[in-house]
């Protein structure tokens, strides 16, 4: 096993998008409003790495420097996000690391606005098609003093953590795989207020962990609902849970979540039961169909009586 | 008074004032540094569709663009129905431009739209709309790097079909308008300023009250550039052309060039232009009443204010006439020919300059013609002021009809004002004045000119009559009183001054000559048949 120096920061950044391509947009009432602001760039990033070592004590001028491993990676590129902090005590250290992502933002964005004669709603519709593919599998192995490891991994509004804290004993293994293929955002206003917003990315979040612990144990996920909250300005949840475990654990996870919205450049006789599930159908589309015909991604048949 | 009445030249700009509770819409792009920004705000009767497509682009395919956009946004908007249209929308590019389109409309049936394309540091938008109803007005305005553009066209009561534009590269603003309506108004306006103080603002504007009028207009910032083509046909229709300039050392200058019909029509292609400041005209006008006029003035570097105005006007009849002004830092001119066949026509040319430090010392040179009854003619008039003298000139052929009684008169005046109190209904003037008239039923041919400057007034005329008048000329002090159509004095001459008259018959060719000088030596006033 090779010594490590006592301090090892390992650091990937790639959230430094501001250079880079961009839009926004908002709707403004007299007493609400709503706004959106993207981040991306056409990029293709591969790395892959290992570190293997001990964490030890350091001598530095006749002084003994405290050793720690220290890793800290931020990855944001249109709402796809991978966060990463771990810290170590001394003892040995393993990790591997394989992460791929690609992302283009050269299409065009689009903002639709209409108002029907006779009606004051607004009907503000942005559409953009900047996909990002994001895959990441990582190996930490560490027996020691302790480690805290905490990872978030978000793609626009939905998200799954773990947070990995005092654990002397510790294998995880993680994986991610994350595509985003468009985005619509829908904004039903009158002058005097947002009547509905709704945040439309037709994208997958993939997850899966598998963990070893001997300390404490933080796992959630949080699926939010298109619509947004005008009161509170958020997404509300519409699948969200919380665990912690204390102790000696083994513990695998896998989450899926995958949301598909109509493009709304397609016509409305799309096949909505196929998209965004049965509960982000219009009610006339739910007619004939149910929850068991949305999970398994078949189509509710009409039945012979109506 | 033509003068006095002439109407404030001065884009009319309509403030969108926000009445009531209003959406707004933003959208904005960025790529490397670049970034261009849309905003809309909408506040518009439940019964209006509205529909509008923006799409941020960040890929150039047009070769002609070198270096490519790095992002752009192009925007396409219609609204059409019946209601009230209050509408805004704003563009701003990281290039340091800004702009402004606006659609404000009370009780119109109808549409508009726009097409706007922004990049980072250009900016071309296109406006259009056909709305009829109470009340209409559209707007465009653009600021680049202190270069402004502004096109605006309204209407009360009637009918607005508007096509107007504003673009970057030196602030560019047009429009083709056509109103027929109560009142309407068109407008398109440029001025270029620098950090320095120098700035130079191209107007050029139309209005017309109860009829209808089509307009091309152009206005061009960066050496201001102002255009007009325009027709009315309306119970009142005004065009005017308008350049005003300060240079580095704060001097200004100003030139304007306008016409005027009432209950009739006209047609004018009128332009203007900054530098070395000019304007232009050329105009027909058929109607109860016309007039074209131009003025200009500057202060030249000695510190004299030099101003000079033309004009003609006519009563129930035509006129057909082109118009020129210039001002330069070292001789302003005014420049009219014209064609006329009126009950009424009169006309002048003027020249004044003014030393520093008041009114009391202005030198000033002017002819005037007035006739009534059935008058046919045509003139040429010029008036032209520099810093050594001031002149006025006119080549007058004029015919008195014989169809109804019939006056004619012209004259030339030159002098300097001289400070005398007591005169309260007027002015008085130490320099010379020379006159002749004719009666009804006849025709003249007539020729005067007027000079003035530091040592010598001088007013001439040569005429030769085909009716009987009377020919008069003063030297010394007379009382001037600023009466009458046209804006020109009437003259009285006080006892310290020298007069000579005779009457005149058909046939005669009068001479008509006086001189002074400042200080009332030298008085010379004669009336002598030449032939």
């Amino acid at each position: 096993m090779h010594r490590i120096l006592a301090s090892l920061i390992i650091a990937f950044v790639l959230a430094s998008c501001a250079s880079a391509t961009s839009w926004s947009g908002y709707v403004k009432t007299d007493s609400s409003d709503w706004s959106i602001e993207r981040h991306s760039e056409n990029l293709s990033f591969e790395m892959t790495g290992s570190v293997k070592g001990t964490v030890s004590t350091l001598d530095y001028n006749g002084r003994s420097i405290y050793p720690t491993a220290t890793r800290y990676e931020d990855i944001d590129i249109n709402d796809v996000r991978l966060k990463e902090r771990t810290a170590a005590l001394p003892g040995t250290y393993s990790y591997e690391q394989v992460m791929r992502l690609c992302s283009r933002s050269r299409d065009s964005v689009y903002m639709n606005i209409s108002k029907p004669a006779g009606s004051p709603v607004y009907t503000v519709v942005f559409s953009e098609r900047w996909p990002v593919v994001f895959n990441a599998s990582s190996s930490l192995i560490y027996s020691g003093e302790g480690i805290n490891a905490r990872e978030l991994s978000e793609n626009n509004i939905d998200q799954a953590a773990s947070t990995l804290l005092y654990n002397k004993e510790l294998t995880r293994e993680t994986s991610v795989n994350f595509t985003l293929e468009r985005m619509n955002a829908t904004v039903l206003a009158t002058d005097e207020a947002i009547i509905l917003a709704r945040f439309e990315p037709t994208m997958s979040l993939n997850y899966r962990i598998a963990a070893h612990t001997t300390g404490i144990a933080d796992y959630s996920y949080r699926k939010a609902e298109p619509e947004y909250d005008v009161k509170r300005s958020t997404y509300p949840a519409i699948a969200e849970a919380d665990e912690r475990y204390w102790g000696v654990y083994d513990i695998t996870r896998h989450i899926d979540m995958i949301s598909v919205f109509r493009n709304a450049t397609l016509a409305s006789g799309w096949l909505p039961c196929c998209s965004g599930g049965y509960f982000d159908m219009y009610p006339s589309d739910r007619k004939g169909g149910g929850e068991d015909g949305i999970f398994n991604c078949t189509c509710p048949k009409v039945p012979e009586s109506m | 008074m033509p003068y006095d009445s002439r109407p404030e030249v001065a884009l009319l700009i309509i403030l969108f004032i926000q009445t009531a509770s209003a959406i707004e819409i933003g959208f904005s792009a960025e790529d490397g540094g670049d970034s261009v920004s849309l905003t809309d705000e909408y506040y518009i009767s439940d019964g209006l569709s509205l529909t509008e497509t923006a799409e941020a682009s960040f890929e150039d395919t047009d070769p002609s663009h070198d270096p490519p956009n790095k992002v752009q946004i192009t925007d396409d908007r219609q609204i059409s129905g019946a209601g009230d249209i209050e509408m805004y929308q704003g563009y701003s590019g990281s290039g340091g431009y800004f702009g402004d389109s606006g659609i404000y409309a009370v009780d119109v049936t109808g549409a508009a739209g726009s097409h706007a394309q922004l990049s980072a540091r250009s900016l071309n938008v296109r406006q259009s709309a056909s709305l009829e109803g109470i009340f209409a007005d559209l707007m465009l305005y653009l600021d680049n790097h202190g270069q402004q553009a502004i096109t605006e066209s309204f209407m009360d009561s009637g009918l607005l079909s508007t096509d107007q534009g504003i673009s970057t590269g030196s602030a560019q603003a047009w429009q083709n308008t056509h109103i027929d309506a109560l009142f309407g108004f068109a407008g398109a306006g440029a001025l270029s300023a620098d950090l320095d103080g120098q700035s130079v603002m191209a107007t050029t504007i139309s209005y017309i009250r109860n009829g209808d009028m089509t307009t091309n207009q152009y206005a061009k910032s960066d050496g201001a550039f102002a255009g007009q083509n325009t027709n009315f046909d309306a119970l009142a229709g005004f065009a005017v052309s308008d350049i005003s300039s300060t240079d580095l050392a704060g001097q200004s200058r100003d030139a304007v060039t306008e016409s005027l019909v009432i209950n009739g029509r006209m047609t004018t292609d009128q332009y203007a232009r900054s530098g070395s400041a000019s304007a232009g005209q050329k105009t027909s006008i058929s109607g109860m009443r016309g007039l074209m006029q131009s003025r200009s003035n500057e202060w030249n570097e000695n510190g004299q204010l030099v101003e000079n105005w033309i004009f003609t006007e006519i009563e129930d009849g035509s006129l057909l006439g082109d118009q020129y002004v210039q001002v330069d830092p070292d001789q302003s001119l005014s420049y009219q020919s014209v064609m006329f066949d009126a009950s009424r026509v009169s006309g002048q040319a003027a020249g004044m300059r003014f030393q520093s430090g008041g009114v009391y010392d202005v030198h000033r040179a002017g002819t005037m013609f007035d006739g009534s009854g059935h008058v046919t003619g045509m003139t040429e008039d010029g008036a032209i002021v520099n810093d050594i003298s001031t002149e006025a000139y006119q080549w007058l052929i004029a015919g008195t009809g014989s169809d109804n009684d019939a006056y004619f008169e012209a004259n030339a005046e030159a002098g300097w004002l001289v400070p005398e109190s007591g005169f309260v209904s007027g002015l008085s003037r130490r320099g010379a004045w020379a006159d002749s008239q004719i009666g009804p039923d006849s025709a003249i041919y007539q020729y005067s000119a007027a000079y003035s400057d530091n040592d010598v007034a001088q007013a001439i005329f040569l005429s030769n009559q085909l009716g009987a008048g009377t020919a008069s000329a003063v030297a010394g002090r007379y009382l001037a009183v600023w009466a009458g159509n046209p804006w020109f004095p009437g003259i009285t001459p006080l006892p310290d001054s020298i007069t000579d008259s005779m009457a005149t018959g058909t046939g005669d060719w009068i001479l008509g000559y006086a001189q002074e000088t400042p200080d009332g030596s030298n008085q010379i006033a004669g009336v002598q048949k030449v032939i």
